[in-house]
């Protein structure tokens, strides 16, 4: 499970497909069956599982921890599976990992008062990643159709049945976004296109709801709000202020929209691109995940 | 009567300790500064005499030039210095080059000040010393029960297999030219890649005195003056920009933040990688049992659960909130959406 693990977590931050292909041929080279062939039918959103409840794994990890570290966790994870697999602290470490086809095998044949006991030492046997990516796979929430659904999808890509797009209606339009993260799409150029990050409002916070290039020209006043509204960096990243008082609004022309369950927002512009920067328009103009939603449905 | 809790106090300019005359990693120029370490948010240019350990001095003086303070005095680790009624003595902290505890005595009475630290293995500087006090002051910016560190070495092994996947790309490395540079490249020659390491400016700078220093690196190399051709397939670590004119390059960013999946996928790197020169949860509460202090004093981080923890062991615990430690160039202290 951890080699898998961290084979999957290594997809979901990957941009380019070679790079994909590599790590995955690598991966399955050192696989054996029929362990590669459970591999791949998950990766291609092709195993089934009768999955397990978060509650009860919660239960599991609740009963191991303090309930207050526990919650300054969740506090700070915002993310209940990556709270359990971050803080399990395995009681005593087997010898091995367990192997996908086993935890296949087990939840279809385990019965229910059996499969508590299992999970546990499971997770035991885990490291971190290995039990973030076992809790979401066992729990139904491991899904692998498309590691980066906010890229507008290049043609080789649609053709890799590893990340099949699904059929869509017609949802294209425009929409009001706030800029969350600025990336030179050529880390060596000063000039190159920058890869931008936008989000609409969901309550108080911001959901990111895609990514598109924006050509040297164009982001000229994208670079000035950077170059004053920088809060981090990461790498090449720039993460810019967005707030309910400062913030880059920007208004986007979009393909369709997506839906995105794995993803904050649930949903993701398709193809977005840059139609301009809306100068002195304020943060509160941007739009929100309800108005995005509702045009999704067609309304 | 000396109290342990009256040795040190805090100012708007910092920890301040009355009965030698001195600050400790002090936020402000003053006329007397103990530094522990050369971070750039705990060593700051510009005061009238500073204290610490001949390689932090080394740090300082190549990061804001020779003049970057009026008179400097260097201290073994483990020697102690006599400073008006206080005793102070430095002990390894474990954290980067030259990084020290600051362990100041006053009439019988011990007050540690951790600086940052961590306990995990690097090949570049001496490990921490616990040391029994009366007040030990730590840093908390791993303060939560999520963050456990992996191996660096690890974390270096998975940067070395890409190489071996994409033998025609350059592996850029996003690290912090004190510490984080140094320990990384020393984990890949520990691993047997003894090819060149290209590095930006700073890093160069900051590996020279490594190198001085007696932590052999091996062949570094400055990127601005290499051809875009020998990028490929060359580790380069920094923060600079590759020439025009190489493959599409591997990216890479090492952070103890990359723990959690927002962090790692906010980096938007190829490989985030999991390296800190910080303690995680696990170091900081092994740390704090092994120094086993009457009262605790949390700095910088995530505070809450540290001093919830604390509390629970029965340990008195305070919060000193620093405002200004972690916002510069250790980024690392300073958490962000
Ligand atoms: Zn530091
Ligand atoms: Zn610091």
């Amino acid at each position: 499970m951890n080699r898998l693990a961290a084979l999957i977590a290594r997809l979901e931050t990957l941009n380019d497909a070679a790079m994909k292909e590599a790590f995955l041929a690598d991966y399955l080279s050192e696989t054996p069956e029929p362990d590669r062939t459970h591999a791949r039918d998950l990766l291609d959103g092709k195993l089934k599982l009768r999955p397990a409840k978060l509650a009860l794994i919660r239960g599991l990890a609740e009963a191991r921890i303090d309930a207050t570290l526990f919650g300054l966790a969740q506090a700070y994870t915002g993310d209940m599976t990556e709270t359990i697999a971050l803080t399990w602290v395995p009681n005593r470490r087997a010898n091995r990992d367990p192997t996908l086809s086993e935890i296949v095998e087990a939840l279809a044949t385990l019965g229910r008062s059996e499969l508590p006991k299992r999970i546990e030492a499971w997770l035991d046997a885990c490291d971190e990643t290995g039990r973030h990516v076992l809790i979401r796979l066992i729990t139904g929430t491991l899904r692998l159709d498309r590691p980066r659904e906010a890229d507008a999808a290049p043609a080789a890509d649609t053709q890799n049945e590893l990340f099949r797009a699904a059929p869509r209606k017609d949802t294209s339009g425009t929409i009001a976004a706030i800029l969350l993260y600025a990336e030179r799409t050529n880390a060596r150029a000063r000039t190159s296109p920058l890869r931008c990050t936008f989000g609409i409002w969901n309550g108080d916070t911001l959901a990111p709801i895609g990514r598109c290039e924006v050509g040297p020209v164009e982001a000229e006043p994208i670079e000035h709000f950077i170059a004053e509204h920088t809060t981090a960096r990461f790498g090449p990243v720039r993460e810019v202020r967005h707030d309910r008082e400062i913030a880059l609004v920007a208004e986007l022309a979009f393909a369709a929209i997506t839906p995105t369950p794995r993803r904050k927002a649930g949903l993701t512009l398709r193809a977005p691109r840059l139609l301009r920067v809306l100068e002195g328009a304020a943060p509160s103009d941007a739009a929100s995940l309800a108005t995005l939603e509702a045009r999704a449905k067609g309304h | 009567m000396t109290r342990a809790a009256d040795i040190l106090k805090l100012t708007p300019a910092g920890l301040y300790c009355e009965a030698g005359d001195f600050y400790v990693d002090p936020l402000r120029k003053v006329p007397r500064a103990v530094i522990t370490h050369g971070h750039s948010d705990h060593a700051r240019a510009g005061h009238e005499a500073v204290l610490a350990t001949k390689e932090t001095l080394a740090v300082m003086a190549a990061r804001y030039g020779e003049k970057f303070a009026g008179t400097r005095q260097a201290l073994h680790f483990g020697e102690t210095i006599a400073l008006a009624s206080a005793q102070v003595t430095l002990k390894p902290a474990g954290h980067v080059i030259g990084s020290a505890q600051v362990v100041i005595e006053v009439a019988g009475k011990r007050v540690v000040v951790s600086g940052d630290y961590k306990r995990a293995r690097d090949p570049t500087c001496p490990p921490f010393e616990p040391m029994p006090c009366d007040i030990f002051i730590t840093e908390a910016t791993f303060g939560l029960p999520l963050f456990r560190h992996p191996p660096a070495a690890d974390e270096a092994a998975k940067l070395l297999h890409a190489l071996q996947l994409f033998p025609d790309r350059p592996h850029t490395i996003g690290a912090y030219s004190l510490g984080k540079a140094q320990r990384l490249i020393a984990l890949f020659r520990e691993a047997g890649h003894h090819a060149p390491i290209y590095v930006d400016a700073p890093t160069s700078k900051l590996c020279a005195v490594y190198v001085a220093h007696g932590v052999p690196l091996g062949d570094i190399r400055l990127l601005a003056s290499t051809p875009a051709a020998d990028l490929n397939g060359a580790i380069v670590v920094g923060m600079a920009e590759l020439p025009e004119g190489t493959n599409d390059p591997v990216t890479a960013y090492a952070s103890g933040w990359m723990r959690t999946r927002k962090r790692a996928r906010a980096a938007n790197v190829d490989m985030p990688l999991i390296v800190s020169d910080h303690a995680d949860w696990d170091e900081l509460t092994q740390t704090i049992e092994e120094v086993a202090p009457g009262e605790l004093w949390i700095t910088h981080g995530e505070e809450a659960a540290l001093l919830h923890w604390a509390r629970t062991k029965g340990i008195r615990a305070r919060p000193l909130s620093i405002a200004g430690y972690g916002d510069e160039e250790d980024p690392e202290a300073a958490p962000s959406a």
